[in-house]
């Protein structure tokens, strides 16, 4: 059975999770569908103390001596689901960074392509334009 | 005319070997270089050669280099398409006999096999290990003898280019897994035997853990291919 000053402790750092996820949220520096699985481990976190004896028969009743074993175990599972929406996350992105860096790599070449014809067909009343497209971060 | 594909990640020393001896074996080729993001001189080296260079703003690895050079290749409708490494390692002379086997209509993709040729080459042997192993799956699934699965050296018709041009490519190491996706989807490939030879200078991609990552990644992504076709779940072949 928990001690009334860690339940504070516990329900302060909850309220403190599902503020700031809700004031980023707000400022648009999270998306929503990122928002949810962390609002759900601060509503966990707030309902704690009151959830925390029927935890611990829950515990008992399927078999674990030692309760908190029990919270630690979801807590794991949770950040493994947090974790995992991260990874598929990165795994689209890269393969959206992959068609960008190839259409970017193309795109400049066949402008630079359209400005070298440009020049070579000697535009004399214009000054020859030098654009190095594709060149410019190689120093 | 037919396309010569060169994807280079900081080989601006091997390059200057690599284009003239490439130009001379294959002369009637269009030359691009896939600079994959190199922080050497190698798009100013293949440009003064006078190839056409494609820049990759970032390093995507090997397959997204060769994946653009595909996609280079259909855009601009080429028929088709020779990869070859621009380190050294592929002996130029082998395009023509790659690309024949396309050409003549036996096969829509050639695969240059270091194995079927001459063996002048080594290997660390993780890697070894793994390439004996990858080859004997593709070769039991395929029903067709494949000795070198792991080879870069290749020629492509305009079905396997725009096969892979846009999807179907992985992005990091492209081989085994590869010629798998493509047996599944309905293309013919061959071998053909090719020279390898030791890099001419730099650094090679297979060094250090990388074989261990490698046999691990590509025995995944041969697993991955191999479940896709049992749960049709396989791309397929679209008709030009």
């Amino acid at each position: 059975m928990m001690q009334p000053l860690p339940r504070l402790l516990v329900f302060m750092l909850g309220l403190t999770v599902l503020l700031l996820v809700i004031n980023l949220v707000r400022k648009r520096q999270l998306q929503e569908r990122y928002a949810i699985l962390w609002l759900l481990a601060g509503l966990a976190l707030t309902l704690a103390p009151v959830f925390i004896p029927w935890l611990d028969r829950l515990a008992f009743s399927i078999g674990i001596e030692y309760p908190p074993a029990l919270l630690l175990l979801l807590a794991v599972v949770g950040l493994l689901l947090l974790i995992f929406q991260l990874s598929l996350t990165i795994s689209r992105n890269e393969d959206r960074i992959k068609v960008l860096t190839q259409e970017l790599a193309l795109l400049s070449h066949a402008v630079a392509a359209c400005q070298r014809t440009a020049n070579e067909a000697g535009d004399s009343t214009r000054p020859a334009q030098e654009v190095p497209i594709g060149e410019q971060d190689h120093d | 005319m037919p396309l010569l594909i060169l994807p280079a990640h900081n080989e601006a020393s091997n390059l200057s070997r690599v284009i003239p001896e490439a130009r001379a074996a294959a002369p009637g080729y269009d030359l691009v270089v896939i600079d994959d993001g190199s922080r050497d001189a190698t798009a100013a080296v293949a440009a003064s050669l006078g190839a056409e260079v494609v820049t990759l703003p970032a390093n995507l690895g090997y397959g997204g280099a060769v994946q653009t050079g595909f996609r280079y290749a259909v855009e601009r409708g080429y028929d088709l398409a020779v990869v070859m490494d621009s380190d050294g390692q592929h002996d130029p002379a082998g395009i023509h006999l790659l690309a024949e086997a396309v050409l003549g209509g036996q096969a829509d993709v050639a695969v240059g096999s270091r194995f079927h040729g001459r063996m002048d080459y080594h290997q660390p042997w993780v890697k070894r290990v793994g390439m004996r192993l990858f080859a004997w799956t593709v070769s039991r699934i395929t029903q067709r003898e494949v000795t070198d699965p792991t080879s870069g050296f290749q020629a492509l018709n305009r079905d396997a280019l725009r096969f892979f041009a846009y999807d179907n490519y992985p992005v990091d190491y492209p081989d085994a897994d590869t010629l798998l996706v493509l047996h599944y989807a309905g293309f013919r490939v061959v071998e053909a035997p090719v020279t390898m030879r030791e890099r001419l200078g730099g650094v090679s991609m297979h060094s250090g853990w990388k074989p261990i990552y490698y046999v691990f990644k590509m025995w995944l992504a041969i697993s991955m291919v191999v479940l896709r076709a049992q749960t049709r779940l396989s791309a397929k072949r679209t008709g030009a």
